[in-house]
């Protein structure tokens, strides 16, 4: 076939993707008219198209098998229909559950117990030394590690206190101070050490005892700390109501 | 009130592709401008997006129209898939128009589809409708479906031709590509290239189906 052959089966194929300019779409419907031949080729050119569309499915079909065994397997793990949900509706529902969840958080914090460290951090204030035990002479050993506990100078006030203590041991509130002193430098395991003795001493019981409480609670350590309050209840001093109330909100 | 906002923002859908919840899956409406996007692409991943969406969104309508009209899951499965073909072929023509929703004239599509295919099993009936809106639909589409056997001569002289050559004509026939993507995809230097192989892949083609002797009397040439 010529060159012409093929110009002639493009008008054909521009004719049916109706590509053809006006002028020469309606002198080619004159000729279908006319000639028997330019119909038969349409009508053949047209089989050809389809033939080929048919026989261009193969690779589009697997590409639509595998979809679909994957949008099947989807299904059924799910165990149930597809319902498609518009996104403006899943946003309503997604807001709506993201508050509920919200207050439901809140009305749960709300209800839960205050933990160890929020009591801890509710009841602890420094031991407040009597100013009374001042003695006469201001710059004694006590009077100055005194004089640094009260400033809250607790790194100044260890030291002066362990001497004042070395120097007269029997000097227990001093001793309770050393022991909060020691706490707020980041000495636990002393200021445990230090209050022990204290724990049974015929003055300071109490006092020592709710001080064990409260590092236990800073320690999370909640049986050990209402065991002391527990002493402190019992022995009916001042401070038993703080500590019957502590004991209630643990 | 500040935690509930957080939990809100947290669980709004901007948030759910970094945080995706466990076994949640997101089922969205891909709306039908998206879709027809993707069945136009030349990128077969593309495509592929699109069909999926179909499946996820229309699939239950026309399982419940083969269902409700004497036929089975298999059926369905069956209608969808040459619905989809013929949409594809559909949506892919150089002078298609998106008239209709994509739902109603896929719906359009299977229904056609299926009487089809009932006609054929004589199990012809008044149809129960699943969708309201209806649309009229030009024969070509779903004559691409027709399993006949001038369709079936055709095919098997495609297969006869070389790669090239058949992937030229399916390009152009099928996938209705212009000359310049053709040229772009087969690696041709210009559109009169790709025009002219076109044009010898068809005399090729057409001979061989000529040649063939049931071609007579099959194609009435």
């Amino acid at each position: 076939m010529s060159e012409h052959e093929d110009q002639y089966w493009e008008k054909i194929d521009d004719f049916l993707d109706g590509q053809l300019p006006q002028e020469e779409r309606l002198a080619f419907e004159a000729q279908l008219e006319q000639e028997e031949r330019v119909r038969k080729d349409l009508a053949l050119q047209q089989q050809l198209r389809q033939g080929i569309a048919f026989g261009s499915q193969g690779p589009l079909r697997a590409r639509l098998d595998r979809i679909q065994a994957e949008y099947q397997a989807d299904k059924q793990d799910e165990g149930g229909k597809v319902v498609p949900m518009g996104q403006g509706l899943m946003n309503r529902w997604l807001m709506a559950a993201g508050l509920l969840i919200g207050a439901l958080t809140i009305l749960f914090l709300i209800q839960q117990p205050a933990s160890n460290a929020d009591l801890f951090a509710s009841n602890y204030e420094p031991y407040e030394l009597k100013t009374t035990m001042r003695g006469p002479d201001e710059e004694d050993l006590s009077s100055l590690a005194i004089e640094a506990y009260e400033a809250g100078n607790y790194e100044t006030a260890v030291p002066r206190l362990e001497a004042a203590l070395a120097a007269a041991p029997e000097q227990a509130a001093l001793q309770l101070a050393l022991a909060i002193s020691q706490w707020e430098n980041g000495a636990i395991a002393a200021a445990q050490e230090t209050l022990t003795p204290l724990l049974e001493h015929p003055l300071l019981q109490d006092q020592a005892n709710w001080y064990a409480a409260l590092f236990d609670l800073a320690n999370d350590d909640t049986a050990a700390a209402r065991a002391h309050l527990e002493v402190v209840v019992s022995s009916g001093g001042v401070l038993g109501g703080k500590a019957e109330a502590l004991l209630d909100e643990m | 009130m500040i935690f509930s906002i957080f939990t809100a923002v947290y669980f709004s859908p901007n948030w759910l592709p970094f945080f995706p919840l466990s076994n949640y899956k997101v089922l969205s409406v891909v709306n039908d401008k998206a879709i027809l996007a993707h069945l136009q692409s030349e990128r077969p991943g593309q495509q592929d997006r699109g069909f999926k969406s179909l499946y996820e969104q229309y699939y239950g309508m026309i399982e419940q129209l083969v269902l409700r009209n004497s036929g089975d899951i298999e059926d369905a499965a069956d209608v969808f898939q040459d619905g989809l073909v013929a949409l594809f072929h559909k949506v892919r023509q150089v002078d298609f128009k998106l008239t209709a929703s994509i739902k109603t004239l896929l719906y359009a599509i299977c229904r056609n589809v299926w009487l089809m295919k009932l006609r054929k099993r004589k199990r012809e009936s008044p149809i129960t409708e699943v969708h309201e809106e209806t649309v009229g639909l030009d024969a070509e589409a779903l004559q691409l479906l027709e399993t006949n056997d001038r369709n079936q001569l055709v095919a098997e002289g495609l297969a006869q031709l070389g790669e090239d050559c058949r992937q030229v004509l399916q390009l152009y026939y099928f996938e209705k590509c212009r000359m310049k993507q053709i040229a772009d995809q087969m690696g041709y230097s210009g559109e009169q290239v790709a025009k002219n192989k076109k044009s010898r892949c068809m005399r090729k083609l057409r001979e061989w189906v000529l040649s063939q002797p049931q071609a007579s009397e099959m194609l009435q040439y």
